[in-house]
């Protein structure tokens, strides 16, 4: 009987397991695109053009709990998460008009959209211009 | 969702209902035309050692009184050993299959492949083919007991082999005209051997213990099958193996044995680095018996059983985005209902005349479609990253040059670490694992006086309530998609007659509708007409 009660039990806790993966996908959990990214709500006046892919980075100064230089990242075709500025890696390029000090770089691999200098830009503030 | 889930519900309701009378002898089962491994075991051992959860494939010896001697077939078993209990036995069939298609959609096997969209040639067309690759042979080897463990092997395989794919005509899914690697004379004549089963079992009286591939748990596979010329696995149903570790056991009454089996399988995704696991419990009641024949050979009597299984498996997808990056975590699941009910009974294998059964399944489920053969529905992954901006694309999201005589654009490869189908991308490269809802009932009818003549019919649906979404026709950005490759909701219908020449060689007619709803809501369907020949060991 000891061991009937052990296969039941593993059996029952194998299907509960099973049965409930169903309330585990949450189709709202976010889902990073790179390595310490986070949700970010572009500000008022956001409009980079065209729409972009996904892999183009725009530099802003607004990511949450970051400092220096950080990255608006388009996910889909539009720009909805943002991630710190890091190290510089094999082929890093500084954003066009910005001075990246030591941990400003953009994510790896991950290419600088077309020319957009409107609110939201990191180098409004970078270059004393005002921000919104 | 709705529509299936009610079809289920409302058939085993009625068939509960209707007053199915069980037979008065409850002798053993004799089954003689199978495909299935036979034992030289006496039956009583048989009936003890080898009625594991897991159907094994095993033939019984036939009783000492068949029904009907007509149909006893001896197996094929060499022995060994003092005592004659070393045992190999050699078992499969020959098959030779004539196929006529409305279309150019498929290969020799229906698959769950798509039909090909209205618009295309493929779907204009017809095709014929002539395929003995369901042709299969086994070897299964017996040791006696060794301090109360039974042990055996079994090895088997088919003529389904991986081969370079052949042309498949004006557009059909899956490969574009011209694309061809092999040529068709090569693709059927010089077919490739397939492994489809090879595995041990260690049996106890305590525990039983499976290692290697073969039938997945999910569905009992493969205790449920309906009776159908068609190339197994049928339309919407679940068929596959994948190699496991599964333990199980039965507690066994008279009247009721109840199995239980857990195990881990092969994980759908190796990148997951988890294992899937499955569960399942039967009911079988060891005294109601029915005709069965799963496929179109192994005919046999099974008693009557109800089933309950499950998975559950993870993922962890490369996202569609510059790498290195965090691996996307989903879970994929699925739940199924299974049931064979002897509506009018047989005494044993041999019983066959005026003997009707009916088998169902209902299935539901996300990142599950591995379950079915073939089924990815035409989900695709990407396999390049994003254009970049202002490339120039067709109302279908593929790269057009951006000016005449130039090249299109084209992404940078993107390698998906995951099979396709069983996942996808939305167009906001959130990816979604792809919901599947699936329905099978089947009857099996063997007319009198003898059952040597039996007719089968079997009804079939899938429905996906997420894939349209993510294979939806306006999805310009992501240039992988083509949504008319890609199948909603699936419907099958077969209806099949098959006569007994000999105990050895069976004959079968059938016909095969398959109609589909693509992504882009047009409807494609397909008729096939099949005949089929099989000369069993």
């Amino acid at each position: 009987m000891t061991f009937r009660r052990c296969f039941l039990a593993l059996w029952a806790a194998v299907s509960l397991t099973a049965a409930g993966a169903g309330c585990v996908n949450d189709p709202n959990a976010f889902q990073p695109i790179t390595y310490g990214a986070r949700p970010w709500q572009p500000p008022e006046g956001w409009d980079p053009q065209p729409a972009c892919p996904t892999g183009y980075f725009v530099a802003i100064d607004s990511c949450t709990g970051c400092s220096g230089i950080s990255y608006a990242l388009c996910v889909g075709n539009v720009f909805d998460q943002c991630v710190c500025g890091g190290p510089s890696w094999p082929g890093a390029m500084c954003p066009q008009q910005l001075a990246c000090s030591e941990n400003d770089f953009p994510p790896r691999n991950w290419l600088e959209f077309t020319d957009y200098a409107g609110p939201g830009w990191a180098g409004l503030s970078m270059m004393g211009g005002s921000n919104p | 969702m709705a529509r299936l889930s009610l079809v289920l519900p409302v058939a085993v309701s009625a068939l509960l209902a209707a007053p199915a009378a069980r037979a008065a002898d409850p002798d053993e089962d004799s089954a003689t035309e199978s495909d299935a491994v036979p034992s030289n075991e006496p039956a009583a051992q048989q009936s003890k050692g080898l009625r594991p959860p897991v159907l094994l494939p095993v033939r019984e010896q036939p009783p000492a009184e068949p029904v009907n001697p007509w149909f006893v077939r001896p197996p094929f078993t060499i022995t060994a050993g003092p005592a004659s209990d070393w045992k190999l036995t050699i078992y499969g069939f020959a098959e030779m299959d004539a196929i006529h298609d409305s279309t150019r959609s498929f290969n020799d096997g229906l698959n769950n492949s798509v039909v090909a969209h209205v618009t295309t040639q493929a779907n204009q067309n017809a095709r014929t083919q002539f395929t003995v690759r369901n042709s299969r042979f086994g070897f299964r080897a017996d040791s006696p007991r060794y301090g109360g463990i039974k042990t055996a092997g079994v090895l088997e395989f088919d003529l389904f082999g991986n081969q370079p794919s052949i042309n498949s005509g004006g557009g059909s899914p899956g490969l574009a005209p011209g694309n061809a690697t092999t040529t068709e004379g090569a693709y059927f004549n010089n077919a490739a051997l397939r492994v489809r089963h090879a595995y041990v079992t260690m049996q106890d009286p305590v525990v039983d213990v499976l290692a290697g591939q073969t039938y997945y748990l999910l569905g009992w596979q493969h205790y449920f099958f309906g009776a159908t010329a068609g190339f197994l696995g049928m339309l919407n149903a679940l068929f596959n193996r994948t190699a496991q570790v599964r333990l199980s056991h039965t507690f066994e009454t008279d009247h009721l044995n109840i199995d239980v089996a857990a195990g881990v399988f092969r994980p759908a995704q190796r990148d997951s680095s988890i294992p899937d696991a499955q569960a399942g419990l039967r009911l079988v009641f060891n005294h109601w018996k029915g005709i069965s024949t799963p496929g179109s050979g192994g005919t046999t009597a099974l008693p009557a059983a109800l089933a309950v299984s499950a998975m559950q498996r993870a993922f962890k997808v490369d996202p569609y985005a510059p790498l290195p990056a965090p691996p996307i975590r989903l879970l994929g699941w699925a739940v199924a209902f299974n049931f064979l009910l002897p509506i009018i009974p047989a005494k044993d294998a041999t019983d066959r005349g005026n003997a009707l059964t009916i088998t169902g399944e209902f299935v539901t489920g996300t990142g599950d479609a591995d379950q079915y053969t073939g089924m990815t529905a035409g989900a695709t992954m990407p396999n390049v990253y994003p254009l970049p901006p202002d490339t120039p694309v067709n109302n279908m999201g593929v790269s057009v040059p951006p000016s005449p005589g130039t090249a299109p654009l084209v992404g940078l490869p993107y390698t998906p670490n995951v099979d396709p189908g069983l996942v996808a991308f939305d167009s906001s490269n959130f990816l979604h694992t792809i919901n599947w809802e699936t329905f099978v009932i089947g009857l099996q009818y063997y007319l009198p006086p003898t059952g040597r003549l039996f007719i089968s019919g079997n009804y079939s649906g899938g429905y996906s309530n997420n894939i349209a979404s993510l294979f939806h026709p306006n999805a310009v950005t992501q240039p992988w998609v083509n949504s008319w490759n890609v199948f909603q909701w699936s419907q099958y219908f077969d209806a099949n007659l098959f006569f007994d020449v000999t105990p050895a060689m069976r004959v079968g007619v059938s016909y095969q509708r398959v109609k589909q709803e693509l992504a882009d809501d047009t409807t494609a369907h397909n008729e096939r007409f099949e005949m089929t020949f099989l000369y069993f060991l």
